[in-house]
């Protein structure tokens, strides 16, 4: 069982959570739960609502969409986060190729978080616009 | 008595004393005023016939240096020494005068003269200033009017009396100095009264000089911010074209008024005091019947232009004869004009001004171009008067010139006016409180139509914007415009624009008004209910029978919140009895009617038994209905249901209504408010919640809560005391305490920020040389690191409660920028801006010439201590209040097997379920090590 500051040490790697400050990712932190996959199960499938996410702690993941080339993740990556932050479906599927530990966040419980601490708000959204192209900000 | 006094001026018990005293001191220092200069006109004019234009001249002089002095001693004394010394040197001085008129010493004449208008210049001056210390903003608001009643009372009662005195031979004119002497004398007594009646009121100017460390404004930035703004620039000129003008034509009246009477002296001083005594009830009565009418009809568009037109034709007048009769009219329509119209419109000018920056305008305008003028009219009166020989007729022909010149710029400034007045509404930056204040609650056609067009093509905020401002005129107001917002999207502006329209009693929305009966929002139907009754007289329970939805409980709230309105016993019950049958009501509605009965109780007047059923309401299983109960709470104001309100700041979901209520009971909340956020058994999340409230109150005793509570161990409760002082400061800056001692404060935070700095070395050497976080750090590091961020936002954010908010946020932003240009640029301007103190110990923070050795070295010499090692720092940070901090420390120690540290982590506390946690962690991992 990881402790709240481990999971805000992985937590905070995470491109969506950087700006994010620590004591508010201890929030994120306490509603992240571990869970663990056998090869071949499927984390989330394409066009479901995205109502989790899951940052991928050990294992690799391959990432399917319809007519396209599959690709993988690893440890490290976060996979559904903007579909569930958007309130959209899966743009892909997501299947463990091996045995995969991750943590997975629910939306609602996301949601609440963001709502209770405005740091987490603004550091994601931080985050967000720092990927925007710069014309477009 | 005093209970009409208090009904017809707004005034309650507690304000009488001090109202009445500033009343009086206003009433006679302008009585003296009007004495002295219908006398000192008479004697300087009997002695010196043709140097008028030197006593002008020195009369500009002497005032300037008058205020000069004056200033020069508010740092040095207290107001009170200060106001009642000035007041005696004057008596002093008259009495003196009078004694040399005895021996005849002839440049005496000249000095009464000076003395008069300097007297004039700087008496109501100081009326005024004690008036904004004795009153609050909101008293003031009320009161100005009753005090400017005083004066305006003064002048027409001293007028009539002086002149009563003269016309019978009763005394001599030279008497007359005695008895502005004897009245100046009173003024200094009732200043004294004052000091001692309302001491409370006064406690801040008795004990320090009466000049505040940023008062008055400097010369030079007052001059900038003018010649910055083309409108303020155009204003000025107005203004002062005006007052060289004015000053030619009293010229003219007193050289006239001394051909017509010669060298009977007595009879010219009756004249021109009974002349001001008319003056001055012909300008109250103007002013108080067609002002008003006037500025709604025209607008400024061409009240502006009234007082320099009539000046043409009475100038155009006295060109051709120089009788009595034409010298009166134009001094007359002058007076008249000038301070009823003419000023009304010239306050309306002000209207898109910031306050601050129309108090340093009006201070400059006051203090110096005014005087200039006076001097400038001196010096042209010398050349064509003295040197041209231009008797008093001719001078009109300088004079139409001048006023020429006044009617264009009056055009440039009603150009300009329109273009500021738009942007200021767009930005939303007038303030209608204190615009209602300041324009005497009359909103003109010009800024009227310049509103109904931002109605428009404006959003919902901007919309209701508006419409506040159009309720800035104290009589009701009915524009096309605002028709058409009866079917705008948003209920609380459907609401807002149908009690303006109900208000102004316009009938011909009557079929809008009755399709409104079936609006969404109750607060409309509620509305719609009362227009209905009020303008046709329908009865409200024959309207509900008609209406087919009877049962439709929104529709029967309203009907309460109405029938509670009208108070008659038989109402009241009818509105309890369908009240309890809503909360009765069964079935899944029911949640529905809760909610709609606790939104009527909202529009019902406290105290009511209505109200019986609230506190229930307020801890009701459904939230809507606790959220509504909230917001009625907000509306009614009962100091019962104010701890619960309070209670409600902590849970998130009710935390806006919560908010939203509070801010609604505005400063009956106040004072318990301040209990809370001071008592530390509270929970910390209602108490963080508290500053935000008291921001949104808004009144300077909210900021003065807000400022004594700033010292908080709980940094994020600091944070957040100050964002609520920056949000008062930037809304109004005269909220603040005066006496608030933020720089000790910035001394506080910037040890904190510098013994981070220290903890940060210790543990990671060299990671504060960098900026910013980095992938490879740790969470004690990147905590760390915020935490001084977090500190850093709060030396800038008490930087902007001392210096310019503005100039602040721009600095902070180039400072955080991450650009080099931007950073130096910042730099620069804290440079200039900051107290070299503040600059220099700030300057180790953010310069990067300053090496990192030399940073740690001034961070050992300011906080007299220095972090030798890392298990030091951990052991300060495991002692720390901080319990993110303490886990994240907890954390490093277990992560790093420091098993030298396993005695202070033993002394942790550990309640609080992530310590236990983390401490548990590093427990076992250092026992791991250890076995």
């Amino acid at each position: 069982m990881l402790t709240t500051i481990e999971k805000v040490n992985l937590l905070q790697k995470a491109p969506v959570f950087v700006g994010v400050r620590t004591e508010s990712l201890a929030r994120i932190a306490a509603i992240a739960r571990e869970v663990s996959c056998d090869a071949r199960q499927l984390l989330f499938r394409e066009n479901d609502a995205a109502d989790t996410m899951f940052l991928i702690l050990e294992g690799r993941v391959t990432l399917a969409r319809d007519g396209k080339e599959p690709q993988e993740a690893g440890p490290g990556e976060l996979l559904g986060a903007l579909a569930l932050l958007a309130g959209e479906s899966h743009s892909q599927s997501a299947m463990a190729a091996q045995p995969v530990r991750a943590l997975q966040i629910e939306q609602q419980d996301l949601y609440d978080a963001m709502a209770e601490d405005f740091n987490i708000t603004r550091g994601v959204l931080r985050a967000l616009i720092h990927t925007t192209p710069v014309a477009m900000r | 008595m005093i209970a009409q006094m208090e009904r017809v001026f707004s005034l309650r018990r507690s304000e009488l004393g001090p109202a009445s005293l500033l009343f009086f001191y206003l009433f006679l220092i302008i009585g003296a005023y009007i004495m002295g200069q219908a006398v000192g006109n008479a004697l300087f004019l009997e002695v010196f016939p043709k140097h008028l234009p030197y006593a002008m001249i020195g009369s500009a002089v002497t005032i300037g240096v008058f205020v000069s002095a004056y200033i020069r001693l508010s740092h040095r004394l207290r107001l009170e020494r200060l106001v009642t010394g000035t007041l005696v040197f004057f008596a002093i001085s008259f009495a003196g005068f009078w004694w040399l008129t005895r021996l005849h010493f002839r440049p005496v004449y000249l000095l009464v003269y000076v003395w008069v208008y300097a007297m004039g210049a700087m008496g109501p001056m100081m009326g005024w200033t004690l008036a904004n210390y004795v009153l609050t903003t909101r008293e003031a608001r009320r009161i100005f009017g009753f005090i400017q009643l005083g004066s305006i009372l003064g002048g027409i009662f001293v007028g009539f009396f002086t002149a009563d005195v003269m016309g019978h031979h009763r005394l001599q004119p030279r008497a007359l100095l005695l008895i502005v002497a004897l009245i100046l004398t009173m003024c200094a007594l009732l200043v004294k009264l004052l000091f001692q009646r309302a001491g409370e009121r006064l406690a801040e100017v008795r004990l320090v000089p009466a000049a505040g460390h940023d008062a008055p404004r400097n010369f030079y930035q007052s001059l900038r911010a003018i010649k910055r703004s083309r409108y303020l620039l155009l204003l000025t000129s107005l203004i002062a074209v005006g007052c060289l003008a004015t000053s030619i034509l009293g010229y003219q009246f007193f050289l006239i008024s001394k051909a017509a009477f010669g060298h009977n002296t007595a009879a010219m001083t009756a004249f021109i005091a009974r002349f001001y005594g008319y003056m001055g009830l012909i300008t109250l009565i103007f002013q108080l019947t067609l002002t008003g009418p006037l500025l709604r009809t025209f607008g400024i568009r061409l009240t502006l232009f009234a007082l320099p037109v009539s000046l043409l034709a009475s100038s155009v007048g006295v060109f051709f004869d120089t009788g009595l009769v034409t010298g009166s009219l134009l001094r007359g329509s002058h007076y008249i004009l000038r301070y009823s119209l003419d000023k009304s419109s010239t306050e309306l000018l002000y209207l898109p001004v910031s306050a601050e920056l129309k108090s340093q305008v009006k201070s400059f305008i006051d203090t110096f171009v005014w005087r200039s003028a006076d001097g400038m009219a001196g010096l042209l009166l010398l050349l064509f008067a003295n040197v041209l020989k231009f008797g008093p007729g001719k001078v009109s022909l300088v004079n139409i010139a001048i006023l020429f010149g006044w009617i264009a710029v009056a055009y440039g400034v009603r150009k300009e006016y329109l273009n500021v007045l738009r942007q200021a509404i767009e930005r939303r930056t007038l303030d209608p409180e204190r615009a209602a204040a300041g324009v005497g609650g009359v909103l003109d056609s010009t800024t009227s139509e310049a509103l109904a067009a931002s109605l428009e093509r404006a959003g919902e905020q901007q919309v209701l914007y508006g419409l506040s401002l159009f309720e800035m005129g104290r009589d009701a107001a009915s524009h096309p415009a605002l028709r058409g917002l009866l079917a705008h999207p948003s209920p609380v502006v459907r609401q807002h624009a149908l009690r303006l329209l109900s208000d102004a009693g316009d009938t011909k929305i009557l079929p809008q008004v009755e399709k409104l009966l079936k609006d969404p929002a109750p607060e409309v139907r509620t509305e719609a209910l009362h227009y209905l009754v009020l303008h046709t007289g329908r009865d409200p329970l024959s309207l509900l029978e008609t209406e087919s939805d009877f049962m439709d409980y929104s529709l029967a709230g309203s009907v309460v919140a109405y029938l509670a309105r009208t108070a008659q016993p038989d109402n009241v019950a009818t509105a309890q009895a369908i009240l309890m049958g809503m909360l009765a009501r069964p079935g899944e509605d029911a949640p529905r009617a809760r909610a709609e009965a606790a939104r009527a109780m909202g529009a019902i007047a406290a105290p009511s038994d209505l109200h019986q059923d609230l506190p229930s309401l307020l801890r009701d299983e459904s939230l809507e209905v606790q959220e509504q109960a909230l917001l009625s709470a907000g509306k009614i104001r009962s100091r019962q249901f104010l701890p619960l309100v309070i209670e409600m700041l902590a849970v998130p979901r009710l935390r806006g209504a919560a908010r939203a209520a509070l801010a609604g009971y505005r400063e009956h909340a106040v004072g318990t408010l301040q209990d809370y956020l001071s008592d530390d058994s509270v929970s910390i999340a209602v108490r963080k919640q508290i500053p935000n409230v008291l921001a949104r109150i808004a009144t300077p005793e909210a900021a003065a809560v807000l400022a004594n509570n700033l010292v908080q161990t709980d940094p994020g409760l600091r944070f957040d005391v100050l964002k609520a002082l920056n949000k008062l400061r930037r809304r109004d800056p005269a909220l603040l305490p005066r006496e608030a001692e933020f720089a000790d404060m910035l001394l506080v935070e910037l040890m904190g920020y510098y013994r981070s700095l220290q903890i940060l070395e210790a543990i990671e050497p060299h990671s504060s040389s960098v900026a910013g976080s980095r992938n490879s750090d740790s969470v004690l590091t990147r905590a760390l690191r915020e935490r001084m961020d977090w500190e850093f936002e709060r030396i800038f954010r008490l930087l902007a409660l001392i210096y310019p908010p503005r100039d602040v946020y721009n600095a902070y932003v180039g400072v955080k920028s991450g650009r080099p240009q931007l950073h130096a640029n910042a730099l620069e301007v804290l440079e200039h801006l900051l107290k070299p103190e503040h600059y220099r110990l700030l300057s180790y923070v953010l310069d990067p010439e300053i090496g990192h050795a030399d940073k740690l070295n001034f961070a050992e010499r300011f906080c007299r201590a220095g972090v030798s090692s890392k298990a030091e720092a951990l052991r300060i940070l495991l002692q720390s209040d901080d319990r993110w901090l303490c886990a994240c420390s907890l954390h490093a120690i277990g992560e790093m097997h420091l098993q030298e540290m396993s005695g202070e982590v033993q002394q942790v506390p550990h309640e609080d379920s992530l310590l236990d946690e983390t401490w548990k962690w590093t427990t076992a991992r250092l026992a791991a090590a250890t076995a």
